[in-house]
């Protein structure tokens, strides 16, 4: 079995002294995808910066077989130009035009500028965005596609990809999981951190790997336990009511309790 | 080529998205500039008049009536031979009745009938700087005035002595201006184009994720200071030509001077001040 393309093992990330993960492991291989689905603020976009190598962590990060700790910065500088990067601010330049910003990419890799400029119509006609329109005048949706075009432009061994479509709606989702699928035939490795349903579903349909974020560590979604209710004890608690002898002024209702809400 | 000139094209960008940062740095280099030759000529010029000046003598010896010139240059011989003495001309009867003639101006047919051979033969003496005084009451002067064929001996004051001290602190200020000038024409580049680099923090970060280089990062600020030192250089020129029309300044700032060489001078340290400043600003680029 080949290395994997994105490799995590125990490592974590810490943020002003407070945890973001802890003893993270991962491992996706080439031509294969993850969601990872969490609630907002519970570290998937600091998971997308530490794979990318722009956060430095604990533990081992590893890309292509590369340990990003072991890396010197311009080594780490080559590597970050086989990855493709939608990152959730989207990192545009507002100024240049849709074409001026991918065809930077293309640049950054040595590309000549005839090839940048035809690679990059290419890359903006798969997403359905005029390629002269400057940043400032697109929309969210244009501009998330954009960042789209820019992060598949240089077929990039792996893909991470931070919210891709919080700005898209079902069509528009539905060609990101397209374009992603095809990347991943032709071999990449993908992370990507969304709360999109349409992501998740396509997940299912596609046997994609789905992880989520719990108390600070990346864990499958199905290795979630909630706990049966046995005997759960009754909760007596005063709920104002309006006036009315018959009603009585107590209602009793269970209290569900699972791993993850345990107190 | 094709990141040479993609590194041109980014760098001209930078240059012309804050115009009037780049206005101010372009401004701040020409100034340094003109300040630093206005300075340097003027100390040029103050050298040329006070060699000038040293180069009339300090010490005249008129020779008797009936002197040959023979004798006279004997005479400046032995007196080149001493130290304290940088030069010694001799001045015949004709040079001297010639002197005369154009000293006397329109009254100069004074000189009529005069014949010019009764004039003496003189030995001008130019005395190293800030010696005159002593040569004056050196035996030297006495030992002249007891030779024979010698009828007498001036000693004049050396004009060009209390400059002495005034041409070097002209020259210290000029290299000190040159420096203060220079620093300050580099810090108002840098200053440009950091304004440029905080506008574009953002860019810097999009070029760090997509795995841009530190060169492909720095280039285009070193290239932006390039473009603005030699456009202030071009400044500075059209400055000083300006001023060499002028009545005021025209003498100090003379075309005169201005060969291709002194050109390439200029636009050199134009776009040195500038690489400077873009260097500094660029230093602290992630």
């Amino acid at each position: 079995m080949s290395e994997p393309l994105i490799a995590l093992g125990r490592a974590g990330l810490a943020f002003a002294g407070r945890p973001v993960f802890v003893d993270a492991e991962l491992a996706i291989a080439a031509g294969e995808v993850v969601i990872v689905g969490a609630p907002a603020g519970a570290g998937a976009s600091a998971l997308c910066a530490m794979i990318a190598g722009l956060v430095p962590a604990t533990g081992d990060v590893a890309i292509a077989g590369h340990r990003l700790r072991k890396l010197r910065a311009s080594s780490l500088t080559r590597l970050r130009r086989r990855l493709g990067v939608v990152p959730q601010d989207l990192a545009l330049l507002p100024d240049a035009t849709a074409r001026a910003n991918v065809e930077l990419a293309l640049a950054v890799a040595g590309v000549r500028a005839g090839d940048a400029r035809r690679r990059a119509d290419a890359a903006l006609a798969e997403v359905d965005v005029d390629g002269d329109l400057a940043i400032a005048g697109l929309g969210m949706a244009a501009r998330q596609r954009v960042a789209w075009a820019r992060a598949f432009v240089r077929n990039p061994d792996v893909v991470i990809a931070d919210q891709p479509t919080s700005h898209q709606d079902g069509g528009g989702a539905a060609r990101f999981v397209e374009l992603l699928a095809a990347r991943a035939a032709d071999g990449a490795a993908a992370l990507v951190a969304s709360r999109d349903a349409t992501l998740a579903e396509a997940a299912a349909r596609r046997g994609w790997r789905t992880l989520t974020i719990h108390q600070h560590r990346l864990v499958d979604v199905a290795t979630i336990v909630v706990e049966d209710i046995d005997a759960a004890p009754l909760v007596e608690a005063e709920i104002p009511r309006p006036t009315d002898d018959a009603v009585p002024n107590v209602v009793p209702f269970p209290l569900a309790r699972s791993a993850g809400n345990r107190r | 080529m094709t990141a040479l000139w993609g590194v041109v094209r980014r760098s001209l960008a930078l240059v012309g998205k804050h115009r009037r940062a780049s206005a101010w740095a372009i401004a701040a280099i020409a100034a340094a500039l003109v300040g630093v030759a206005a300075t340097r000529l003027a100390a040029q010029d103050v050298a040329a008049w006070s060699h000038g000046a040293r180069a009339q003598a300090s010490m005249v010896v008129y020779l008797d009536e009936g002197a040959t010139l023979a004798q006279a240059d004997a005479l400046a011989q032995r007196l080149r031979a001493h130290g304290g003495v940088d030069g010694v001309a001799v001045v015949s009867s004709t040079e001297a009745s010639d002197r005369l003639r154009v000293a006397l101006g329109a009254h100069d047919q004074l000189l009529d009938g005069v014949e010019p051979t009764s004039l003496p033969i003189s030995l001008e003496i130019t005395l190293a700087a800030g010696t005159t005084d002593v040569a004056a009451a050196s035996p030297v002067v006495a030992e002249l005035r007891a030779t024979a064929g010698i009828e007498d001996v001036e000693v004049t004051r050396d004009a060009s002595a209390p400059l002495a001290d005034a041409l070097a602190r002209l020259a210290r200020l000029a290299w000190a201006l040159f420096v203060v000038v220079g620093v300050g024409g580099v810090i108002a580049v840098a200053a440009a184009i950091r304004l440029h680099l905080a506008a574009d923090r953002a860019e810097r970060a999009t070029l760090r994720l997509l795995g841009a280089g530190p060169l492909f990062t720095r280039a285009p600020t070193w290239g932006a200071g390039l473009w603005l030192g030699v456009a202030g250089a071009a400044v500075a020129l059209v400055i000083g030509r300006g001023l060499a029309a002028t009545a005021e300044l025209g003498s100090l700032f003379s075309t005169q001077a201005w060969t291709p060489a002194t050109l390439g001078i200029v636009l050199a340290l134009g776009a040195g001040i500038g690489l400077a400043g873009g260097v500094l600003a660029g230093a602290r680029d992630a």
